[in-house]
């Protein structure tokens, strides 16, 4: 799940996977904007074929937040 | 009252002390509510703030206020999940369909931080046609406001 995670992240902002680390922070460090948020949301969506309720995004706050929610609700 | 304020490279701390210098606030405290939006601690004034790029916008108003600034942008996707369907027929119909979601996407964003809840309030609750949020623009960059009860 994480290299499918960065490799979403990574071709969602352009962002070169060796910069996107699991500590790293959505905002913060890796400076994605809301639009990148959902935008992310809906690719991460269609990767794992399952529905990521709008609630819930503020959970990703780091790299590891995603992909530990998408272990936790795979 | 609405007041608006553009910044070039300053970091949103260093912007928001300079706006509320411009009503004699010198010392303020944050607090925070649930989704995390920040208000003024014991003041009649609230604010909010965006930034893209290396330009930051922060609306001061004496009503609950949000603004969104975004770089012209097309994510077909976040169309997909987010818009509602009277947004998607906008999009569809448009000659400049970055133009038309980018101003679509700003009045969205605009209104859930306006409401204090964010992307958790849920975007495609947010029916922009019918919400009267007026778009500016300037070069590439969309600007919305929202004040509470527009």
């Amino acid at each position: 799940m994480k290299d499918k995670v960065i490799t979403i992240i990574s071709s969602t902002t352009g962002i070169a996977k060796e910069n996107i680390t699991e500590n790293a922070n959505l905002l913060t460090d890796l400076e994605l904007e809301s639009l990148d948020v959902v935008t992310l949301v809906a690719e991460l969506e269609k990767e794992v074929g399952k529905e990521i309720p709008d609630k819930d995004i503020k959970e990703f706050q780091t790299v590891g937040d995603v992909i530990k929610y998408l272990e936790d609700n795979a | 009252m609405l007041d608006i304020y553009t910044y070039e490279n300053l970091s949103s701390q260093e912007a928001l002390e300079k706006s509320l210098k411009n009503y004699h606030i010198d010392k303020y405290e944050l607090i925070y509510n649930e989704y995390g939006k920040p208000f003024l601690k014991d003041r009649d004034l609230f604010f909010n703030i965006s930034h893209t790029k290396n330009t930051i916008v922060i609306a001061i108003s004496d009503k609950e206020v949000g603004i969104d600034l975004q770089v012209k942008s097309y994510r077909p996707r976040v169309i997909d999940k987010y818009f509602t369907p009277s947004e998607q027929t906008l999009v569809d119909n448009s000659l400049d369909k970055a133009d038309t979601f980018t101003k679509i996407w700003v009045k969205k964003e605009a209104y859930v931080k306006m409401i204090g809840q964010g992307l958790s309030y849920g975007l495609k609750k947010v029916d922009t046609p019918l919400l009267n949020i007026k778009v500016s623009k300037k070069d590439d960059l969309y600007l919305a406001v929202c004040l509470k009860d527009s």
